[in-house]
């Protein structure tokens, strides 16, 4: 079997995992699936959530994009069916000790993305419900100034996140 | 075909999006998103290929002489087990939302890309620095949602403090519970490259990528280092 037609099946993954979660980086108009709420305020890009391994925790990844004029933070987030969810830093200290941190808050200044990424800023929900490749789940996002914003996370198998490409 | 994992779900899963994924979805994926460049899955493996994002250990450090406990209660002697084999060496805690499932998930991925090739199949070693949450039982199920050939080990934390100290990591931190009982864990960032000859010649980041998994670990399995 050729290496191409190995990957097929991650591929259609991923990129169903994409149209999923709204595909935009680049500035176009990616269907915006993910997009929604906020009005010229905040979107949230590539909203996803790998299957966690455990039914106590998962993390959430995505792209916030600040549209307005206003300097804003998130301040918060839920999930439906969930338990709380908390804003967490992965960081390695230099001693190359990896640790989370929780951030009370992050800055979503005017006309800038902020990247919610692997081993870096995350959501982390706790007591999660049951989810499956191809679930979503509903979270909603809360900033200082802007209003709530509405997305649905799509749920992708772990790892498949790693060949997305990062661009924009 | 062959394929790693047993699980029929997932694999009916993977098929399924096979099947109607890639058919009717891509050409539109394709043309909504500009994914095109650098979306090959073409997977080249290239002997003079950079070693870059991995550490070299020079000189090598000897693998840690531990005997952890593995998930059905038996005595793994690290040395023994992984003589003259590719093992790939992580401590981590399973109440790890970001980092831990990251690796794991790009390593399992990279496994099954790399199919029954070489460097298809390393001993692939997870121990729980979280002894008090990492118990055996919830480590192999934590692991088998990855790839059920992962082996999670424990051990008296003194023992995972010695191999640790042997590796030159950091100590693992196990923060204050909150008022749920949750609480942090820090635990070293590297993973480590356990080399058929039996030395340790290299580390990765906890964040390396498929890609490079993919193209590191047929060189590592043959002895290659550098």
């Amino acid at each position: 079997m050729t290496p191409t037609r190995r990957l097929a099946p991650l591929f259609a993954l991923l990129v169903a995992a994409l149209l999923a979660a709204g595909c935009s980086s680049d500035g176009s108009d990616g269907g915006g699936g993910g997009r929604a709420g906020g009005g010229d305020g905040i979107t949230a890009e590539r909203v996803t959530v790998p299957v966690p391994a455990t039914e106590d925790q998962a993390a959430l990844y995505f792209r916030l994009r600040n549209d307005g004029d206003t300097d804003d933070e998130l301040v918060g987030a839920t999930a439906e069916g969930a338990g709380s969810v908390s804003i967490h830093r992965s960081e390695v200290t230099e001693d190359g000790l990896a640790r989370m941190v929780e951030q009370d808050s992050v800055a979503v200044p005017a006309g800038g993305t902020v990247d919610f990424e692997t081993g870096g800023l995350h959501l982390m929900i706790l007591d999660p419900p049951p989810l499956a490749a191809g679930d979503t789940v509903t979270v909603t996002l809360r900033f200082r100034h802007a209003p709530d914003l509405r997305v649905d996370a799509a749920v992708v198998e772990p790892g498949a996140d790693d060949e997305e490409h990062q661009h924009g | 075909m062959v394929d790693r994992h047993p699980d029929p779900s997932r694999r009916r899963f993977l098929a399924a999006t096979a099947a109607t994924g890639a058919a009717l979805v891509l050409p539109g994926a394709l043309a909504a998103c500009n994914i095109q460049k650098g979306a090959s899955p073409e997977q080249k493996v290239d002997p003079d290929a950079s070693w870059d994002g991995s550490v070299l250990i020079d000189p090598p450090y000897d693998k840690p002489d531990a005997t952890f406990i593995d998930t059905d209660g038996n005595p793994y002697p690290l040395r023994e087990k992984t003589a003259g084999r590719l093992g790939i060496l992580f401590f981590g805690y399973t109440h790890c939302p970001d980092i831990c499932p990251t690796y794991l998930g790009s390593l399992a991925s990279a496994l099954e890309n790399l199919k029954s090739g070489p460097g298809s199949a390393p001993i692939v070693l997870f121990v729980g620095v979280d002894v008090a949450r990492d118990t055996p039982e919830y480590m192999k199920r934590y692991l088998s949602k990855f790839d059920p050939s992962f082996i999670g080990l424990t051990a008296e934390e003194p023992v995972i403090a010695q191999a640790i100290t042997d590796l030159k990591l950091p100590q693992p931190v196990i923060g204050e519970p909150d008022g749920n009982g949750d609480y942090e864990v820090g635990h070293p960032a590297h993973i480590v490259i356990l080399s058929p000859d039996d030395l340790v010649h290299r580390m990765y980041p906890s964040n390396t990528r498929q890609q490079q998994w993919v193209q590191d670990l047929p060189r590592l399995d043959s002895g290659l280092y550098a």
